[in-house]
């Protein structure tokens, strides 16, 4: 009796557990979802409705001005677009590559200053020169000002990256490398051959670590690039919010005949902007999620 | 290995000639994994190491025309540093990081481990998942992006939140003149983007705790709020400490791309969210102050190399599995 009075009570209360939890979760769901949906919704209305209902959760005057203006009316974020896309493939690509060529040789156990390279790269986690000695070295050493190489070679290499794919190399048998050493295959083939096929997780998942922070990358541009066509897109937005004008004044003369008698949706462009430059990370999403869950992992998990 | 190169380069006895040639042997040995490793080591090199040398530039008068790095220029001492404490500037934007960056710190972890035991305790399959995905999403938003919807929210004409105070028969508030309330927006921005990451984390240390304990409990009458008290938050304590210590060993280090994309340069909202890297940012390229942000900057890396190490070597101390090195 009084067993089963007591489950009955606490399961109650474990049901207010769950529901409390439950609608935590979804109030916070909705928190992250919000903003991102009434943002998308406003791009694809007509901006004075906005401005004078408000935004809201769904559009009441449909108008693609915005779209319309940054893909005919002008080609600064079309470039702006070409711009990332480039860095972002040029960028992931060189990241996995050197990441994994530095990564793979410490995992050798034969390799005798293998330690003594790890605690080189590791070393670059801890110190840095910081900004000034950076900026300085970028600019009047490497003469990278206003080159489309700097959004692309520094910052390819890190040290956080580079251990997280040693892990993951360290968990491969070194049984495999050391018989086709003896059937005679080289070092570099071997890696080649055979380390880098059995590694196709790790390298997706630093490909895809790289590919955000170079699609997100704007910081870059501010220090070094002043040329407005090598712009990235997320510096565009930066630019845009700072003057809008910037981009009004690139317009060609069809788009600004058709604007005369309409006003020039500020607002309106910015948002369209950002949301098609947060277009493909949504539709790569289900594997980002994925794969940045996977790399939290093995960089959580101690290899 | 230092030993052994200080050996190398020491006077020729016949020891260490023995020695160079081992050194000779093993590079021709590994001749390939050596060259696979070259690019990587030219690259920490040239991008990490070479500024490390250039944090002498905060002892110099820097004159861009003086050769070698400005290492050329003349000596000075400590008068960057001077011209830097002499000013209540330096205390205002130290006290701003590490206010902003305790407060970030704090708010993430609460906000990070409350959603993550949520997420556990939910039994609706669809609802955890999707709940979970758009938690994860705004990770991937960049910070510009994200200042593009803050100022569609707080901005004084049109944005969400002065449109529904007018609405509501209330007062506008110029947000982007109030530098009062910009640590409360910073935090709850913050926590938009960051707080889903925290709770992955979080959740996949719980899912890698035993079943067997909660079952034993359940046998012996626990409650789920039980549960979670006595079993899941005790196993949390290490998981948390970690990223805790390691957060804290980065608590010099302002967010620049955060604070930046959003504040810009706005003048106004100094007061609370200046951080020493948007000062030292601004003392470089707009104000030119090469020496004096160069010192600022060497204090930032001495101060913050210090507390990576110690931060490092508490959790090392704490578990050794678990540092990432």
């Amino acid at each position: 009796m009084t067993v089963a009075k007591r489950r009955i009570r606490s399961s109650g209360k474990d049901t207010l557990v769950e529901v409390f939890g439950t609608l935590l979760c979804v109030l916070f769901a909705l928190f992250c979802f919000l903003p991102l949906w009434v943002a998308l919704v406003a791009s694809f209305s007509n901006e004075s409705a906005v401005i004078r209902d408000g935004y809201g959760l769904w559009i009441n005057q449909w108008d693609l001005t915005s779209y319309k203006l940054i893909f005919d009316g002008t080609d600064t974020v079309l470039n702006a677009y070409g711009v990332t896309i480039l860095t972002t493939v040029c960028g992931a690509a060189l990241t996995v590559v050197l990441t994994a060529m530095l990564a793979y040789p410490i995992t050798v156990q034969s390799l005798k200053y293998r330690n003594a390279i790890a605690y080189f790269a590791y070393a670059t986690m801890v110190f840095s020169g910081g900004l000034v000695p950076t900026y300085i070295m970028m600019v009047r050493f490497l003469h990278l000002k206003n080159n489309l190489l700097v959004l692309i070679i520094p910052g390819a290499l890190n040290a956080y990256n580079m251990f997280l794919m040693r892990n993951f190399f360290a968990t491969l048998p070194a049984s495999l490398a050391e018989s086709a050493k003896i059937d005679g295959a080289s070092d570099i083939l071997i890696f080649f051959k055979i380390i880098l096929p059995l590694s196709k997780p790790i390298l997706a998942t630093i490909a895809l670590f790289a590919s955000m922070g170079y699609w997100n990358e704007w910081y870059k541009v501010l220090l070094y690039i002043e040329e407005p066509q090598l712009y990235t897109l997320q510096y565009l937005i930066m630019r845009l919010q700072q003057q809008v004008d910037f981009l009004t004044s690139s317009l060609n003369p069809a788009a600004r005949q058709a604007l005369s008698f309409v006003s020039i949706p500020t607002v309106g462009i910015r948002l369209a902007t950002a949301m098609i430059s947060i277009g493909p990370i949504v539709l790569l999403y289900p594997l980002l999620q994925r794969y940045f869950i996977k790399g939290l992992l093995i960089g959580s998990v101690k290899g | 290995m230092a030993q052994v190169q200080a050996k190398t380069i020491g006077p020729p006895l016949g020891k260490s000639k023995k020695k160079r040639h081992a050194l000779w042997r093993e590079i021709v040995r590994n001749r390939y994994l050596y060259l696979l490793t070259l690019p990587g080591i030219a690259y920490f090199i040239v991008f990490n190491y070479l500024p490390m040398v250039g944090l002498y530039l905060a002892f110099v008068d820097y004159s861009p025309v003086a050769p070698a790095f400005g290492l050329g220029s003349p000596f000075v001492g400590l008068s960057n540093f001077r011209f830097f404490f002499m000013t209540d500037t330096w205390i205002k934007v130290t006290i701003n990081t590490l206010y902003l960056n305790a407060l970030f710190i704090s708010t993430g972890l609460l906000v990070s481990v409350t959603l993550a035991l949520a997420l556990n305790e939910m039994t609706l399959r669809l609802v955890k998942r999707l709940a979970q995905t758009f938690m994860f999403l705004p990770n991937f938003i960049s910070w510009t992006v994200i200042s593009v919807l803050a100022i569609a929210i707080f901005s004084t004409d049109g944005g969400l939140l002065n449109t529904m105070a007018l609405r509501l028969g209330g007062q506008t508030v110029a947000y982007y003149q109030e530098p009062g309330v910009w640590p409360a927006i910073l935090v709850i921005l913050r926590l938009w983007k960051g707080a889903g990451f925290g709770t992955v984390i979080y959740l996949a240390t719980i899912s890698g705790i035993d079943q067997g304990i909660y079952e034993a409990a359940t046998i012996d009458g626990a409650s789920r709020f039980g549960k979670i008290w006595h079993i899941t938050l005790p196993l949390l304590k290490t998981t948390t400490c970690m990223l805790l210590i390691m957060d804290v060993g980065k608590i010099f280090y302002g967010d620049f791309g955060m604070i930046y994309a959003l504040v810009g340069d706005n003048a106004l909202l100094r007061s609370t969210t200046d951080v020493i890297d948007t000062f030292v940012y601004r003392a470089m390229r707009v104000n030119n102050e090469i020496g004096m942000s160069a010192a600022v900057g060497f204090f930032q890396s001495v101060i913050g190399f210090v507390m990576v190490v110690c931060a490092n070597a508490a959790v090392r101390w704490m578990d050794p599995e678990s540092s990432l090195f």
